[in-house]
């Protein structure tokens, strides 16, 4: 441990950090969130047809992305969008995997509310992921 | 935030409360702590952001309707040059972006075990 001129205190060594990173990490992957999350991720990804809605949806939502920029997307457009969104979300895997990343998500923020409460700073927010992103 | 009792548990528990404290005594997270509390304790450097904030408020309402006035400005500049040459918020806003930066890189190192960015999975979903 290195110790400060003028408060006296050890701080942190590289190595203690890093050991306390893997260690963390290893504990994030041992947790039954993140074991689901990949589980209904591979059986998601092994989805042909749930695939294959996906690409649909982001193909349209690529195609009105300039008419929505200008808000000058017609109704029946953005039903059919809808449309396809509500087709994708209705498979099984699909329903899986995002109630999965869901669960994984509020475990991650728990656990960056303890880290953010530590260091007096916002972990999500200085590290660059904005709430709308 | 969901209730820890449920979700956070075990292992992982201690593990984040390791990290956490661990990061807290990494020497740019103290510096920023310190520089903060340097700053909250001083009164001057809390008038003059305090004063800033206004103008730049001030500011902005008048850009709307085009009437901002050149004294208007040389205020704002005024209170910027009195905020950069204070000492308490000078330290503070460079420890901060230090340990920013800081932070972003302990983030890679921990999204790049996960594959995945643990700060996008951590960041709240509602504005």
């Amino acid at each position: 441990m290195l110790e400060a001129n003028d408060t006296k205190i050890n701080l942190t060594t590289d190595q203690e950090l890093h050991v306390s990173i893997k260690d963390f990490v290893n504990a994030l992957v041992d947790s039954p969130q993140y074991q689901l999350f990949e589980k209904t991720r591979t059986i998601f990804q092994g989805d042909q047809e749930a695939i294959g809605a996906l690409r649909e949806y982001q193909a349209k939502a690529k195609d009105l992305q300039t008419k929505q920029m200008f808000n000058i997307t017609t109704d029946e457009e953005k039903k059919d969008l809808e449309r396809l969104w509500i087709h994708f979300v209705s498979f099984q895997s699909v329903k899986d995997y995002l109630q999965a990343q869901e669960n994984l998500q509020a475990l991650c923020r728990d656990c960056a509310k303890i880290i953010s409460d530590q260091c007096g700073l916002d972990y999500a927010t200085a590290c660059g992921a904005s709430c709308c992103g | 935030m969901t209730p820890q009792n449920d979700v956070l548990k075990g292992n992982l528990e201690i593990a984040v409360k390791n990290l956490a404290a661990s990061i807290q005594y990494t020497e740019p997270v103290n510096r920023y702590l310190n520089a903060k509390e340097k700053f909250n304790q001083d009164q001057t450097a809390h008038n003059i952001m305090e004063e800033l904030s206004i103008q730049q408020r001030y500011i902005r309402q008048k850009q709307a309707d085009n009437s901002i006035t050149t004294d208007d400005l040389e205020k704002l500049r005024s209170l910027q040059v009195k905020a950069q040459e204070n000492r308490s918020i000078n330290t503070y806003a460079y420890a901060q972006q230090e340990a920013i930066g800081y932070l972003r890189e302990i983030n890679s190192e921990i999204s790049n075990l996960l594959g995945i960015d643990f700060a996008s999975l951590a960041k709240n979903t509602s504005c």
